[in-house]
């Protein structure tokens, strides 16, 4: 089936099995592999999208569901030649090690920064509590937010 | 098969199979996607997500222990799909907000094309994730009364973490305090038993009782006697008596001022 849907910005039709989940779509279909596939039952966070701002498990989430909606992807987050401040800051404060859970972590926090831009370091860190990172123990990831959060403003 | 966030659908295996045969997405319909209050009751959509729940003024004036249920549901990524009516539907013994719709006397709207049909959440419960939902209808909206006077709520939730963590076991509790006396007594729980429920026994025998540290004894051991708690991946029966015992006690404590309240 033909789902119409806009991904990161621009009008998008894929050809994908709308029972499918939402992250083969992604990453089969459209071929954008920066969606990372970790636990695929909505426990870690590494395949966080934003559906309509907001963040949701595409492991979770059935690809037909998305017709007429707005996607973000990691791909989506930079504009043309510039990173992201969010992306900046995670690589300048050491925030990202394997990576796997970075694309994930950077769309909660863009989700984060648009809703609750003067979020404490507590309330950060509960509002990240579905992004699983193995490697930096969120400290550094924490650090990383607060500072994007805190050159937005 | 209908669905709405579809957060538990592609862990269940059945489910997936039988998707193959067509679906329903009913997540974006705005009829079913509504938080609304008039003088008697809050009324909330079956397609209202725990965000939604979360950043309502009307539910934290009048159901605040919901909020606090929802809140430490997943995190936001699950809290963006996650629905009440798929909550209700699946009817799961760890299901977090339902031990708020047994401690708030809530009814459930179901409809078909024959008409509307309410049910008091307590019968609509049939047994282990079986719910009194017919062949045709779906489930449209939560109906909760407005209580007079000031009810103090609680919602408590001991999992391994606060969020993104099954619960082991929890708590909705609400009742009011009139001169010293309890009134109005709700204590429901969840995962003790085959599906939420509602401590009757002890909701009575305390009901209109000016409580003292006596009566906490007393009701912990009552609290025991009407639970089922059993061992599984996540926790052990012992575990969970005790823990649901105390989180009880605390409820019943804050509500005359003891220290462990």
């Amino acid at each position: 089936m033909k789902i119409a849907f806009e991904l990161n910005g621009k009008t998008t039709e894929v050809e994908a099995d709308p029972s499918a989940r939402l992250l083969d779509a992604i990453r089969a279909d459209l071929g954008l592999s920066g969606t990372k596939e970790g636990c695929s039952e909505g426990e870690c966070g590494a395949c966080t999208v934003l559906i309509n701002g907001e963040p949701a498990n595409s492991c979770l989430v059935m690809a037909g569901q998305i017709s007429g909606q707005k996607v973000t992807t990691i791909e989506g987050m930079a504009s043309e030649h510039k990173l992201h401040v969010i992306q900046e800051k995670l690589i300048d404060k050491g925030g990202t090690q394997c990576g796997i859970c970075t694309p994930g972590i950077a769309l909660t926090a863009l989700a984060i920064q648009k809703n609750e831009p003067k979020a404490s370091r507590a309330r950060i860190r509960e509002l990240l509590a579905g992004n699983i990172c193995r490697c930096t123990g969120y400290q550094l990831i924490v650090d990383a937010l607060e500072e994007a959060f805190q050159a937005a403003d | 098969m209908l669905i709405a966030g579809g957060t538990d659908h592609f862990v269940d295996d059945s489910a997936i199979q039988k998707s193959k045969q067509g679906v329903i997405n009913i997540f974006g319909i705005d009829e079913l996607r509504f938080i609304s209050k008039d003088k008697k009751s809050l009324v909330i959509g079956a397609s209202s997500t725990y965000s939604d729940i979360v950043k309502s003024k009307d539910v934290l004036a009048h159901l605040p222990m919901l909020v606090d249920a929802c809140r430490l549901i997943g995190a936001m990524q699950i809290q963006s799909r996650a629905t009440v009516g798929g909550n209700l539907a699946t009817s799961s013994p760890v299901g977090d907000t339902l031990p708020v719709w047994l401690a708030s006397d809530a009814t459930i709207e179901c409809v078909s094309s024959g008409g509307t049909r309410l049910v008091p959440y307590e019968d609509f419960i049939v047994g282990y994730r079986q719910i009194d939902l017919k062949e045709n209808e779906i489930i449209k909206a939560v109906h909760v009364p407005i209580g007079i006077g000031e009810k103090k709520q609680r919602f408590t939730k001991v999992g391994t973490r606060a969020f993104q963590s099954i619960s082991k076991v929890m708590m909705a509790g609400s009742a009011q305090v009139s001169d010293g006396k309890i009134v109005d007594l709700r204590l429901a729980l969840g995962a003790v038993a085959a599906t939420p429920i509602r401590l009757k026994k002890t909701e009575k025998r305390l009901e209109g009782q000016t409580l003292s540290e006596a009566h906490l004894d007393k009701a912990g051991a009552m609290i025991l006697e009407e639970i089922t708690p059993i061992d599984d991946l996540r926790s052990t029966a012992e575990y969970r008596s005790e823990v649901a015992k105390n989180i009880c006690l605390a409820f019943l404590g804050s509500l005359i001022g003891s220290p462990t309240g």
